[in-house]
C-alpha cells in the first residue's frame, strides 16, 4: 500500500465537518459559554467523568446522577430530622406525599437553625479526595477548587474553608492569601483541607450568578453560606481593625490622564504580561472601569490593600505598563521593561501611589471544626 | 506595545467582549481541528468549550497573549488526543468488545476501512506530530505557515512531516495486516 501526501490529505479532509455543522456546534458552545455558571466545569479535570458538564447524552447522565444524589441526600435529611422523622420502610407513602407537597409548594425544608436569615434547603458536605486542589484552581492552593452557582443549586468542589469564608464575607480569596494578614487564625487544615459541598438554594432566593458570588454581590447567598459555616463547621470569627502597610492612591497635580469610557469602547479588564521580546511589560488594563475596580486591580498587582483617596468618579479606559518590583505580582519574571508601578501611575495616569500604614478591617477565626456528618 | 489586549480578567469566568472576539476569530478553526481528531461532534464541542472556559478563567499561560491562535490550536489537538485516548481506555475497562462500536458510533461519516485505519494511526502519533499533520493536510497550511504558527523552523516541520508519513504508512500497513488475520 502506498500512501501519498494527496491520499492522506483527501482522507483527512473527508473527516472535516460540513460548514453548517461547524456553525451549529460553535453556536451551541457559544450559548453555553454565555451562561457559563451553569456549565462551569473543566472537561479534563482530575475528578473523572462525573464532572463533565457536557452536551447531549453525557450531560443528561450527569444531571440524572446529580438528581439521584440530591434525592438520596434528601432521604438522609428527612430520616435524620429530629421531629418529623420519616422512615423509608414504614412510612414510604408519607415520605412521597411529603416530597410531592414540597415539590408543589416550594416550601423551605430546614436542616439546621433557621432563625438567622436565609439558609440552604438541603446541604451535603464531604471531604475531598486526595487529589484535590493543586493545579486546578488559578492561584494559591487555599483558593483552589471549583464553584457552580445555579438558581437553585450551589456546588463547591475541592474548596477549603478559607475560600468559603472569603466567599461568605465577600472577599477576594487570592488577594487574602497573597496578602496573608487579612484573614488570620484557625487550625492549619482551614487552608489545606478540601471539601465538596452541594446545597439546594430556596426558590424564594434571588437567582445569583457565580460572578456575583465571586465579587461579593450576592448578599442572600453569602448569608446562607455564613449560616452553613456556622452550623456545620461551627465557625466563629470576628472582625477587627489592624494597623498594617497599605497604599494610598491620590490624584496628582493637574488634570487626570484617565481616558473617560465612551459608548462603543470595549469593557475589559486584565492584569498580566503582554508584549513581545524586549518590549514585554506588566499591564493593568481596563475598559469601562470605575476607580473602585481599578483599586481592586492595583490590590491584586501589589498584594497590599489600596485605599482610594482620589475622589475621581466615572468609568475609564486605561493601559498602565510597568515593570513589577519585589513583592509585586510578576516580579519573578525576568526581562520585563518599563518604569516602576509608582512612576508609571504618575506618568501615565497622573495618580500617586504612596506607601503608608492605616487601620484595615481584618477577619480573625476564633473557632473552626471539621464539619459534622451529613 | 502589547500584542493584544484581548484577555479576560483573572478568576472572573465572564464571557467578556474580548472572549467573544477570540471566539469569533478562532472557534471554527478549533472546532474543525477537534472534530477531525475525535470524529465526534459532542467531543469537538467539549474541547472548544473547555478551552474557552479556561480562557475565561485565565487558566492560560502568560505567553497566550503573544499568539492566541497557537495556544488554542495546540491545546485543541492535545485535548482531542486525550479525549480519544481516554475514550479508548474507558471502553477497554468497561467492555472490550464495544471498543470499535464506541470508536465509530459518533463518526460523522461512514469511513472506508483505509480512512478508519488512518484515523486510528493518528491516535498513536505524538501530539507535536499531529499538530503539524492536521495543519498541513486538513487546514492546508504551507510548511512555512506551520513553522510561523508553531514557532518552529521550516526544516523541523519538513522532517516531521516526512517521518510522519513513513510512520503512518507502517501503522496503516500493520493495522490492515491485523484486520486481515
Amino acid at each position: 500500500m502506498r500512501l501519498e501526501e494527496a491520499e492522506i490529505a483527501n482522507r483527512l479532509k473527508a473527516l472535516l465537518p460540513a460548514d453548517e455543522q461547524t456553525e451549529r456546534g460553535c453556536d451551541r458552545v457559544l450559548r453555553r459559554l454565555k451562561t457559563a455558571d451553569a456549565v462551569d466545569e473543566d472537561l479534563h479535570n482530575e475528578q473523572g467523568w462525573e464532572e463533565l458538564p457536557r452536551s447531549s447524552s453525557r450531560r443528561w447522565i450527569a444531571l440524572t446522577a446529580a438528581g439521584l444524589v440530591l434525592l438520596l441526600i434528601s432521604i438522609a435529611v428527612f430520616r435524620r430530622a429530629p421531629k418529623d422523622e420519616v422512615s423509608w420502610g414504614r412510612s414510604a407513602a408519607e415520605y412521597f406525599a411529603r416530597l410531592s407537597r414540597f415539590a408543589e409548594s416550594g416550601r423551605t425544608v430546614q436542616t439546621g437553625p433557621s432563625n438567622r436569615g436565609p439558609v440552604f434547603e438541603v446541604t451535603s458536605i464531604r471531604p475531598s479526595g486526595p487529589n484535590r486542589g493543586g493545579g486546578r484552581g488559578f492561584g494559591p492552593q487555599a483558593c483552589g477548587g471549583d464553584l457552580q452557582v445555579e438558581p437553585r443549586r450551589f456546588v463547591a468542589r475541592d474548596v477549603t474553608l478559607y475560600r468559603l469564608i472569603a466567599l461568605a464575607y465577600g472577599k477576594d480569596c487570592i488577594f487574602l492569601e497573597q496578602n496573608g494578614e487579612l484573614l488570620l487564625g484557625g487550625p492549619e487544615w482551614v487552608r489545606s483541607a478540601g471539601f465538596v459541598i452541594q446545597a439546594v438554594i430556596p426558590s424564594s432566593a434571588p437567582a445569583y450568578t457565580r460572578s456575583q458570588l465571586d465579587t461579593g454581590t450576592a448578599p442572600q447567598l453569602q448569608e446562607m453560606l455564613r449560616n452553613l459555616l456556622a452550623d456545620r463547621f461551627n465557625l466563629a470569627l470576628h472582625s477587627e481593625a489592624k494597623d498594617m502597610p497599605v497604599y494610598l492612591l491620590t490624584a496628582g497635580n493637574g488634570a487626570s490622564k484617565l481616558v473617560p469610557w465612551k459608548e462603543g469602547n470595549p469593557a475589559r479588564g486584565f492584569v498580566g504580561m503582554a508584549g513581545l521580546g524586549d518590549q514585554r511589560s506588566f499591564h493593568i488594563m481596563g475598559g469601562k472601569k470605575s476607580m473602585a475596580e481599578f483599586v481592586l486591580q492595583l490590590q491584586d498587582a501589589t498584594r497590599r490593600p489600596v485605599i482610594d483617596r482620589t475622589g475621581i468618579a466615572g468609568e475609564f479606559n486605561y493601559d498602565l505598563r510597568y515593570a513589577p518590583s519585589a513583592g509585586q505580582v510578576g516580579a519573578e519574571v525576568d526581562g520585563l521593561s518599563g518604569p516602576s508601578l509608582f512612576t508609571a501611575l504618575q506618568e501615565q495616569l497622573n495618580l500617586k501611589l504612596e506607601a503608608a500604614r492605616a487601620p484595615v478591617q481584618i477577619l480573625m477565626i476564633d473557632r473552626a471544626e471539621r464539619p459534622t456528618e451529613n | 506595545m502589547p500584542t493584544t489586549s484581548r484577555m479576560p480578567e483573572t478568576r472572573r469566568p465572564e464571557f467578556t467582549p474580548e472572549v467573544d472576539d477570540l471566539f469569533r476569530q478562532h472557534s471554527h478553526f478549533v472546532y474543525k481541528t477537534a472534530f477531525v481528531v475525535t470524529r465526534s461532534p459532542e467531543d469537538a464541542e467539549d474541547v472548544l468549550q473547555t478551552l474557552f472556559l479556561r480562557l475565561m478563567r485565565r487558566r492560560v499561560p502568560p505567553t497566550f497573549l503573544e499568539n492566541p491562535r497557537r495556544y488554542l490550536y495546540v491545546a485543541a489537538v492535545n485535548l482531542s488526543l486525550n479525549t480519544i485516548r481516554s475514550r479508548r481506555r474507558q471502553v477497554l475497562i468497561g467492555d472490550v468488545q464495544s471498543f470499535d462500536r464506541a470508536q465509530d458510533s459518533s463518526s460523522p461519516v461512514a469511513d472506508n476501512p483505509a480512512t478508519q485505519r488512518l484515523h486510528r494511526a493518528i491516535a498513536t502519533l505524538p501530539p507535536r506530530t499531529v499538530e503539524i499533520l492536521i495543519l498541513r493536510y486538513v487546514h492546508d497550511y504551507t510548511e512555512q505557515e506551520i513553522a510561523r504558527l508553531l514557532g518552529r523552523t521550516r526544516g523541523t516541520i519538513a522532517v516531521t512531516l516526512f517521518r510522519c508519513r513513513n510512520r503512518l504508512r507502517k501503522l496503516m500497513l500493520a493495522s490492515a495486516h491485523g484486520e486481515s488475520r
